[in-house]
Formats: structure tokens, C-alpha cells, sequence
């Protein structure tokens, strides 16, 4: 059988291409990129009552593919904005977003019968902290004391119980501006009006410089250390990057939470303290990861592509399909 | 204009830091990508738009990416659905 593979993602998205390019030079297998936002702009969504008739979505080489055809499906990006076609009026963006989502979740809920990495719903919900969180300490690993809220006076409480208590968004839409982890100021602490606009996390510092991003594709993991002392290493990449050994432990509360998650991939954060007790910061169910390997050779796009081609031969289990739509 | 919390240290304390520069080999590893699937990339894109030109990918390259800083990006928002 020669597996047919759809990836889900941006048109211009780098690990989307060369996810495709290495699931069918290396694997032989079919592999399609659907433009999440491009669909207004290429057409050809098409769904109907008549069994016989597929179920078609557009790919970024103009062609489309019918989804019930697919054995599995990478759900990498899913976009809310469209790219409109030149002359389009503006006025009804919204109203072509919000169809197009509507129809392209009707497509896959109703047609889409292979594996799914992840499923959209899982995805969705995982991606809430609050949730992860929760599910990492079910898995039993280790998770920062951790207060979301706009309360000014829980917020001082809290931090004055935690004295370098951290902050970080609850959320991060794309394309606007990142916020960088840091220490909460006095400044802020003073500041009600800033508090009050809207929720964010506050967090127990976790003392200590080296830093993991893990990388887990099914069953296997693999971690990169990042030795900063930056709270958030992500702003300066120049820090050494290595690859990292895990113990069976860590590794087991990786998998759980993916498990709790209802994921079947994740790209985690976790932090050691100077002890070198593993602490859970956060998981990104559809994370970047090309750039650990640009910085520490991990050969983390063939195992993609591997685990990827791997999962048309993994039963569709009723819980993944079935339980969450 | 009221900030939120999550930026208050950036504009406040810090104001605005000049962007850290990427690794060389990091850049390196993103110019092989540019070999391996920047023909893919240019075939899809110009089907339907003009590649925007000399944004800021990272890389100090050309093509620059819908919410994205550049091909092996670690700052484009991790979320899927966001």
C-alpha cells in the first residue's frame, strides 16, 4: 500500500515543505500540503450528501485532494484569516474566514477516516495552559505553582508567596507581537490597571540555567539542553545547544501527558533546577522544531517524516475519531 | 494607552532590545533548506501570489513568511490554532 499523507498548514510553511518532500523521497509515499490560508484563494472546496462524491479540498500545487482518500493527516496549522483574491471585498472577510473554517471542519468531522497528527479538537484543547498543565501533573510530572487571573489582589498575594514569581501570556496569537517570560517588577505589582486588563500566568520562578525542548513523536523522545540564563531562551539563540540524553522517568511523564492530551505528538519546555529535577514549563502540540535541529543536529525531520509514514500503519483507534468531535 | 501584563516588562523596564543575532549555524542550516525546498516553495507560491520580498526571515533572505520569522523559526507562536 502506498500511503497518502495530507499536511495541514500555511501555504509558505517551511516545515510543512520539507516534511512532504522527505515523506516522498524517502518514504515513497503520497504526500499533499493543504494551504490553511490559501483555501478562499485557490476554490475548490467541495462537499455534498452524495456518498459517491468526494469530499474535496485544494492543495498548494493547484490540484485537490479528496480527503477520504487519506490515510493520515499532519493538522500542523489551522489558519483564521484567509488571503483573498485581488478585487475581493474587504467587507466580507470575516463572513468568507469564518465559512471557510466551518466548512473545512465539516470535511474532515464527516470525511477524514485516517490517523490524525493530532486530532483538531485535541489540538485545540491542548493548546490551553491551564489544561496542559493539569494533564502534566496527572502524568505525574513536576509543574510550577501557578496563579491565572486578573485579580490585582490575588496576584500580589501570590507573587509576595513566590518572590521572583515569573509572567508569561496565556496565549500568543499569531502575528503579533511575542512577550518574553520575566520576573514580575514592583512596577507592575503597583500597577491595577495593567493587571486588571486581562488574565495572565504567574508563576513560581524555577531557579537553575539549562533548559530542555523535547521533541516527542509518538513513543520517541528526543531533547535538546539549552544552557541561558535567560528566563526565556528563545530571544537569543546564541547559547550552547546539545543533545540530550532522558531518563525512562521523564521520558513516561512526557508520553502520559501527550496520552492525557489525547496528542500524538508534542514539543515540550521543560526546565531543570540546579538539583536537576525536571520541571514541566509547558507543551506546544504542534511546536516548531527545525531549529533545534539547525542548532544541535538532531535529525528531527527524518524522524518526523518517519513517524509521520509510521502512523498510516497504527490502528484508528475509536477514542481518537470517534470520543472528541 | 493601557498595556498588558505579559508586554508591561518589554515596554516599561526594557523597552525595545535590538533583536539577538541568529547563530551562523543556524543560518547555515536555513540556507540548505532554501536548497532542499525553496523550488517547492516558489512553485506553490507563485501559482497564486507575488513572493514578498526583503522582509524580515531571519535569515536576512528573501521571502518573507505570513506571521513567520524565517524557516527554522523559534519564534513564530507555537499554537496551532491561534
Amino acid at each position: 500500500m502506498n500511503p497518502r499523507i495530507g499536511i495541514f498548514t500555511y501555504g509558505d510553511d517551511p516545515h510543512g515543505h520539507l516534511i512532504k518532500k522527505k515523506v516522498e523521497e524517502q518514504h515513497g509515499a503520497w504526500c499533499c500540503l493543504i494551504p490553511c490560508d490559501e483555501l478562499a484563494l485557490r476554490g475548490k472546496l467541495t462537499w455534498s450528501t452524495q456518498s459517491g462524491d468526494p469530499a474535496l479540498l485544494p492543495t498548494v500545487d493547484g490540484q485537490t485532494v479528496d480527503v477520504k482518500t487519506l490515510d493520515a493527516l499532519w493538522y500542523r496549522r489551522m489558519s483564521p484569516k484567509q488571503i483573498l483574491p485581488d478585487g475581493a471585498d474587504a467587507t466580507y472577510h470575516q463572513h468568507i474566514n469564518a465559512t471557510v473554517e466551518r466548512v473545512v471542519e465539516g470535511i474532515l468531522a464527516n470525511e477524514f477516516q485516517g490517523r490524525w497528527v493530532s486530532h483538531p479538537v485535541a489540538t485545540r484543547l491542548a493548546e490551553n495552559k491551564l489544561v496542559q498543565l493539569r494533564a502534566a501533573a496527572r502524568a505525574g510530572l513536576r509543574i510550577p505553582a501557578t496563579l491565572i487571573s486578573q485579580d490585582p489582589a490575588r496576584i500580589r498575594s501570590f507573587c509576595s508567596q513566590h518572590p521572583g514569581a515569573i509572567i508569561k501570556p496565556v496565549a500568543t496569537p499569531r502575528g503579533v507581537e511575542l512577550a518574553r517570560t520575566a520576573v514580575v517588577s514592583q512596577e507592575l505589582l503597583d500597577s491595577d490597571d495593567v493587571l486588571a486588563l486581562t488574565p495572565a500566568i504567574y508563576q513560581e520562578c524555577i531557579p537553575g540555567e539549562r533548559h530542555l525542548r523535547i521533541s516527542v513523536f509518538g513513543e520517541r523522545c528526543d531533547a535538546a539542553l539549552i544552557e541561558a540564563k535567560a528566563l526565556d531562551w528563545r530571544f537569543d539563540l546564541n547559547v550552547p545547544f546539545r543533545p540530550y540524553p532522558l531518563d525512562g522517568h521523564l521520558e513516561q511523564g512526557l508520553r502520559g501527558t501527550l496520552h492525557e492530551l489525547r496528542l500524538v505528538m508534542g514539543i515540550f519546555d521543560v526546565k531543570l533546577t540546579d538539583e536537576g529535577e525536571p520541571v514541566f514549563l509547558e507543551v506546544n502540540s504542534q511546536g516548531q522544531f527545525l531549529f533545534v535541529e539547525g542548532l544541535c543536529g538532531i535529525p528531527l525531520a527524518d524522524q518526523f517524516a518517519a513517524f509521520l509514514v509510521d502512523q498510516v500503519l497504527q490502528p484508528v483507534s475509536s477514542r481518537q475519531n470517534v470520543d472528541i468531535w | 494607552m493601557k498595556l498588558i501584563p505579559a508586554v508591561f516588562f518589554q515596554k516599561k523596564v526594557d523597552g525595545i532590545e535590538a533583536a539577538a543575532k541568529t547563530p551562523e549555524r543556524l543560518e547555515l542550516f536555513e540556507s540548505e533548506l532554501r536548497e532542499v525546498v525553496g523550488g517547492a516553495l516558489r512553485a506553490a507560491g507563485g501559482a497564486v501570489r507575488a513572493v514578498p520580498t526583503g522582509g524580515p526571515d531571519g535569515a536576512g533572505g528573501l521571502t518573507t513568511y505570513s506571521g513567520s520569522a524565517g524557516w527554522a523559526d523559534v519564534m513564530q507562536a507555537d499554537d496551532c490554532t491561534a
